[in-house]
């Protein structure tokens, strides 16, 4: 089997050949790039200064070396920078990205994090007529694009993983700042609905403008994410989600439909199972992270309830067992985890979100060691 | 005659304006403060928290009724301060050092002040030193740290540890909360208690403040 079929087949609810890995296919499935440096010097490869690919996260873009010592199945392609645009850096360690949201690392940090929203206070709806929105037909943001779609698909076996930075709940978080999204959700809907309507446009013309570019046939998998649960159970009510994002995300996931057969990979942490059952509807075919550690997230409980409906990538403890545990910890986890979600396909292993500085890097290699040692179908976990 | 269910229902509904209205009125009307905390306020928010952790409210619902609460309990507590048999104790509240995040803070914060607590709230990335210095200023029974990331709680501990070294250890309590912090963690660093939502949090300062009651 390619690595694309094994990762098209799992997602399929088809057994492959063996469990497949990502790593560094989407901006939740990477590293830290202070565990990156520490996982290519524990392998001995050669040093090299890492590519950051998400500043705010401080995640690399792993590099083609790495990927191949793992034999990773998946690779990633996204969108470029917009010509029109850099991001404009501010004293103490901020930075003003391209939706005006500034965000400023701590001393010492290893994160930036939101300390100004452009939409903070009480925005009405003439704020959002003179809000100076991002050009989503930025030529800089499909430039070459199709080239490096064909070249992943016809040139590797590789699934190719098309990340949509594409988040609704997220962009509307940034933008409000988290208690004014907040209290917006609870007495303000009808404008956190018109909010939502603008950020949707926008991601909508993104999406028509990259399809243009790339052929839906050159990709495999479609990455979007908004996150929808915290630890104990869903961000927001039910009704809520309902009301606001899932209308929203269906017409993301229905436009993306349009233009390529590609799975649809959803991300969202936190307790998310409140809502695997909307994310199917909508057409979801695969969930990540899988925070196994959130409020009824035991994978033989996803695995039973929704297995045969959507498939599972990622799975692997970043809270406690990467980090903290032993290596025979990870292999007894990796191998629990495998044995509730991989029988019958269905299951892409990875980290639970990006693996951050202090996962251990023989606790990295103990997982992709044990998931060729136990995951080959036929499985005996 | 102000109804106090209306001020409850206000409150509930996260409707800050006619919670301060009606509260304004009942004050006007000679009230006892006690009695419009205890028979309007209190029991709101205990409903509240209730409704939270049945899965009936989200973090929205239960931020406005914070707010709600905060902002009628603001006309409250200067009338208390002179009362002092009522008094919880004063609660001081931060995120931990090299962490930015202050949702879960800000929302303990405001249901302590709702529960009657003094609160004096320290905002993010607080240095171990400003916590001490606030325990030395005097009059703190409380010290709530939270941490939103697996690589800021170790600042729980450092913070312990130079509350321990400024020997103050024994002057205050510590409660600890936020996504990486579970009960273990929290017995392992030292801290006086966890809980792992904003509701359970006011419960637990006050069994800290006022053992056995």
């Amino acid at each position: 089997m390619t690595h694309r079929e094994r990762v098209l087949a799992a997602c399929s609810h088809q057994e492959p050949d063996r469990v497949p890995v990502d790593i560094g296919a989407t901006k939740v499935t990477s590293i830290h790039r202070v565990a990156y440096q520490n996982l290519r010097q524990h392998l001995g490869l050669e040093p090299r200064e890492e590519t950051v690919w998400d500043r705010m996260q401080q995640i690399v873009l792993p590099d083609e070396d790495l990927l191949q010592y793992f034999d990773v199945d998946t690779r990633p392609l996204f969108a470029g920078p917009p010509d029109h645009f850099k991001s404009v850096e501010l004293d103490g360690d901020r930075y003003r990205d391209q939706w005006d949201v500034v965000r400023k690392r701590p001393e010492n940090g290893f994160y930036y994090d939101i300390v100004e929203s452009p939409l903070a206070g009480e925005p009405t709806l003439d704020d959002l007529d003179r809000f100076s929105w991002p050009d989503p037909d930025d030529p800089g943001i499909v430039r070459g694009l199709d080239q490096r779609a064909a070249t992943l698909h016809e040139e590797t076996d590789y699934a190719v993983v098309l990340n949509l930075s594409a988040t609704i709940l997220h962009t509307s978080q940034y933008l409000r700042g988290f208690e004014g999204w907040f209290i917006d959700i609870a007495l303000r809907p009808d404008f956190m609905a018109a909010l939502m309507d603008r950020i949707l446009e926008l991601h909508l013309r993104t999406i028509n403008n990259l399809f243009r570019e790339v052929d839906g046939a050159h990709v495999d998998v479609v990455f979007l994410s908004d996150d929808l649960a915290i630890d104990q159970g869903p961000m927001i009510s039910p009704a809520s989600y309902r009301e606001l994002l899932k209308p929203r995300h269906r017409k993301l996931i229905e436009t993306v439909k349009n233009h390529t057969d590609a799975k649809i990979l959803y991300h969202s942490c936190g307790a998310v199972h409140h809502f695997i059952d909307d994310l199917i509807e909508i057409g979801v075919d695969a969930i990540n992270p899988v925070q196994v550690t959130s409020q009824g997230m035991e994978t033989s409980y996803l695995k039973e309830s929704f297995g045969d409906r959507i498939a599972f990538w990622g799975g692997i403890d970043t809270r406690y067992i990467l980090p903290q545990g032993s290596v025979d910890e990870v292999k007894i986890e990796v191998k629990r985890v495998i044995g509730d979600l991989a029988p019958d396909g269905g299951y892409v292993l990875n980290f639970v979100h990006n693996a951050q500085p202090d996962v251990k890097p023989e606790n990295i290699c103990a997982m992709i060691e044990t998931a060729r040692e136990v995951g080959t179908y036929p499985l005996c976990v | 005659m102000v109804d106090l269910k209306e001020l409850y229902d206000a409150i509930l509904e996260g409707n800050s304006a006619d919670a301060v209205t009606i509260t304004r009125r009942a004050l006007g009307e000679s009230l006892d403060p006690m009695h419009i905390v205890h028979e309007g306020m209190i029991p709101a928010m205990e409903e509240a928290g209730r409704r939270f952790e049945a899965f009936e409210f989200f973090i929205p619902e239960i931020l406005v009724v914070a707010s709600a609460m905060k902002k009628a309990m603001a006309l409250i507590r200067p009338l208390l301060a002179d009362r002092g048999g009522d008094y919880t104790g004063k609660v001081v509240i931060g995120t931990v050092k090299g962490d930015l995040h202050d949702i879960g803070k800000n929302l303990v914060a405001s249901m302590l002040e709702g529960g009657g607590f003094e609160v004096l709230d320290l905002g993010v990335d607080v240095p171990p030193a400003q916590f001490v210095e606030q325990i030395n200023t005097g009059g703190v029974d409380i010290i709530a740290m939270s941490a939103l990331l697996t690589t800021t709680v170790g600042a729980m501990s450092e913070t312990i540890a130079a509350i321990e070294e400024a020997s103050l250890r024994d002057r205050v309590k510590i409660m600890v909360g936020g996504p990486p912090v579970n009960q273990a963690f929290a017995d392992e660093i030292g801290a006086d208690g966890y809980r792992d939502n904003a509701n359970a949090a006011v419960s637990l300062a006050r069994e800290l403040v006022q053992p056995g009651r």
